[in-house]
């Protein structure tokens, strides 16, 4: 097998080690390069919970025994990067010399993981061997899984670190052929996907150059084609009135019927008429994607709002995410999507009450021994439950069979604090099958959505104004949230709540009579004054007037006096 | 005997690829080193294995971790003693089949045969 020596260079000085221009490579003349403490430095990075942090691929050849070393708390995939590496360089025509080879994986201290690190290997073991001159490898960024005979394999993460080379500075990214959608979609970085390593060497030492790939243009609206919608339900009208209430101003929702009517496919069907993704919540939602190691390649960036149902007997670790090296749970999975809980008195309590965190700040906080990763939770809640263990209490047909102890038991699994973030409570009947033929089709998702936008842009504009305004009066408070400004009702705090929910006095009486009346708990006041807020937003009102309060009041049937209190 | 006929038959391979020859049969405390010699600009250190054409499998199948590890260790300790610090060295195998009657068949050099395994 040939060996290709590129033009040589001159020899480094030993008394002014060039850390600062590891481009300057050695050239062998004949035999192996000799001079010990030749260093090459190739950056890569890697995917710590969501984000990803630089990392250098530091190359030392020195004398003494033969070794292949590879230090920087590798886990055992990235120990096992040292045959794939040697087996890919053989196979591109290059050696691997009898030499003490060290690899060390900077920052040091921080445990590194995965196959992505074999290209920025490859790449420094041929840099620091004298094997390979290479320009400009300062401000390029490597990554890729290398196959025994030189390809590149996809790896995940992609997407995080290429933000992550943005952050950095860097000029040009190189990744694997089937990543290279998904790193183009971030704006101020030549990306360039290459097929292995041969091309990768090529590219870098100027002699045939990876075109670069153009960052495709966001489409706010993309013609996204579902596979369900709101056509395909059959009557249930109040239960797809509430969702469409529930859509326009992002508030959490528990569906209460019988088994069988329906509740899942109505859950299902909500992200379809949610607002679409704006280019930020995209790339927000890819990148959880990409870190969890769940996008299908090849992708560009995910416009479709996550929909998760995670299974009652899921453990708090999979619903806000964990182990050594922090991944995303169902909370970060459904970011800017819906958490769709079936069943939920089966869940675990303290399952749901790890919940709280996200449903109150709308981030999840995952603590370790080593680091404490912060991943994003802004989902929307969507609940079913049956309204008693036999599920038949309230049926026209069937009769309830349970005990009070057995009602009692089952309702008070749900905590009153969950229960507190949602605002609307929404029965689902079973209904006769031959109603079902005789109800006309509802409005599709299309049209729906159309008017929860609408909805959802009076409500930025309110917030927006009110922002200003609090700015100019310099009114600022803790207390607020420590997550993202509200730009929903649903997100509305006490505080803007008055500002932006004043109602007249009529209306005000109203809404305390009609409490009193039902029974309602205090906390209700508020809870209905958002949805009625809602209400009137998708009927472009701008004063609340008794018939919104009327139909949010409806929605409050969990907080009613026959309901056991926990 | 096989042995001292496999290591005749190496030498003369390695000789005629280049290499020359400094020292044979290194004995010390803990084993032997066949054969030292350099090669071009690197210390080889050579490890011979004979068998007969009879015998089942390759000559290396005898070069197991714990003999490499072994070797291993006894270059270290020639090196320290010889004073040979700093030079760029290499493991190289040499497998030599031979008939029972002693006639060789086949010699088959193998460079950078292995290295230190973490």
């Amino acid at each position: 097998m040939a060996l290709r020596w590129i033009p040589f260079d001159g020899w480094p000085s030993r008394d002014s080690p060039s850390t600062d221009s590891p481009s300057r490579a050695v050239s062998p003349l004949g035999g192996w390069p000799t001079l010990s403490g030749v260093l090459a430095r190739v950056r890569s990075a890697a995917v710590h919970g969501i984000e990803a942090y630089p990392v250098d691929v530091e190359v030392d050849v020195g004398r003494g025994l033969p070794a292949f070393h590879i230090v920087g708390l590798p886990d055992p995939a990235v120990q096992e990067a040292r045959e794939r590496v040697r087996a890919a360089i053989r196979n591109a025509g290059y050696d691997v010399p009898p030499r003490r080879i060290t690899v060390n994986l900077a920052p040091a201290d921080l445990h590194k993981a995965g196959s992505s690190f074999d290209l920025p290997m490859a790449v420094g073991v041929l840099m620091a061997t004298g094997q390979a001159r290479l320009r400009r490898i300062e401000e390029t960024m490597l990554l890729g899984e290398l196959s025994l005979d030189g390809t590149l394999r996809a790896v995940t993460g992609t997407l995080p670190v290429a933000l992550a080379a943005v952050r950095g500075g860097m000029a040009s990214l190189i990744v694997p052929e089937p990543n290279g959608a998904e790193a183009a979609v971030v704006e101020g970085l030549r990306v360039h996907a290459a097929r292995t390593l041969g091309q990768v060497l090529g590219h870098l030492a100027d002699v045939d150059a990876l075109p670069p790939r153009p960052t495709p243009p966001f489409d706010p609206t993309p013609g996204v084609e579902d596979d369900v919608d709101f056509r395909d339900l059959k009557g249930q009208l109040a239960a797809r009135r509430a969702l469409e209430v529930a859509a326009a101003g992002g508030h959490n929702l528990l569906l209460i019927g019988p088994p069988g009517t329906g509740k899942t496919m109505l859950a299902r069907r909500l992200p379809t008429i949610l607002p679409p993704l704006t280019w930020s919540e995209a790339i927000e939602v890819t990148q959880i994607y990409s870190a969890a190691g769940l996008l299908r390649e090849p992708s560009g960036l995910l416009r479709r709002r996550p929909f998760r149902s995670p299974h009652h007997t899921a453990s708090s670790g999979a619903m806000v995410g964990g182990g050594v090296l922090p991944r995303p749970g169902e909370v970060t999975l459904a970011h800017r999507g819906v958490l769709f809980l079936d069943e939920l008195p089966e869940f675990h309590r303290d399952v749901l009450e790890v919940l709280r965190q996200p449903l109150e700040d709308r981030v999840v906080t995952v603590a370790r021994v080593q680091s404490t990763v912060v991943f994003p939770a802004a989902f929307m809640l969507v609940a079913a439950m049956n309204p008693c263990p036999c599920g038949y209490r309230g049926d026209a047909q069937r009769e309830c069979l349970c005990t009070p102890l057995q009602l009692t038991r089952y309702l008070t699994r749900i905590s009153g604090p969950l229960l507190d973030r949602i605002d609307l409570h929404v029965e689902v009947p079973r209904i006769a099958a031959a109603e079902l033929t005789s109800y006309p089709a509802g409005d599709s998702s299309t049209q729906i959505r159309a008017r929860v936008v609408r909805a959802r842009a009076i409500q930025r504009e309110r917030l927006h104004a009110d922002r200003v305004h609090r700015a100019e009066q310099r009114d600022r408070r803790e207390g607020e949230g420590s997550g993202a400004a509200a730009v929903c009702n649903a997100e509305l705090s006490p505080r803007q709540m008055r500002r932006c929910c004043r109602l007249g006095k009529e209306e005000e009486t109203f809404l305390r009579g009609a409490i009193e009346r039902l029974g309602l708990s205090a906390r209700a006041h508020d809870r209905v004054l958002r949805v009625a807020r809602t209400i009137a937003d998708l009927e472009d009102r701008d004063a609340i007037g008794a018939a919104h309060l009327a139909e949010a009041i409806q929605y409050r049937l969990f907080d009613r006096p026959h309901r056991p209190e926990a | 005997m096989l042995g001292r006929l496999g290591e005749e038959a190496a030498a003369a391979a390695l000789a005629a690829r280049g290499y020359v020859i400094i020292r044979r049969n290194v004995r010390s405390r803990g084993g032997e080193i066949d054969l030292v010699a350099m090669h071009g600009r690197d210390l080889v250190f050579v490890e011979v294995k004979t068998r007969t054409t009879t015998e089942l499998g390759s000559p290396f199948d005898a070069l197991h971790p714990g003999k490499q590890r072994r070797l291993i260790r006894l270059a270290r300790a020639f090196m320290h003693r010889e004073g040979f610090r700093d030079r760029p060295c290499r493991f190289d195998a040499v497998g030599v089949m031979v008939t029972r009657e002693g006639d060789v068949v086949e010699v088959d050099v193998l460079p950078h045969a292995f290295e230190i395994d973490r």
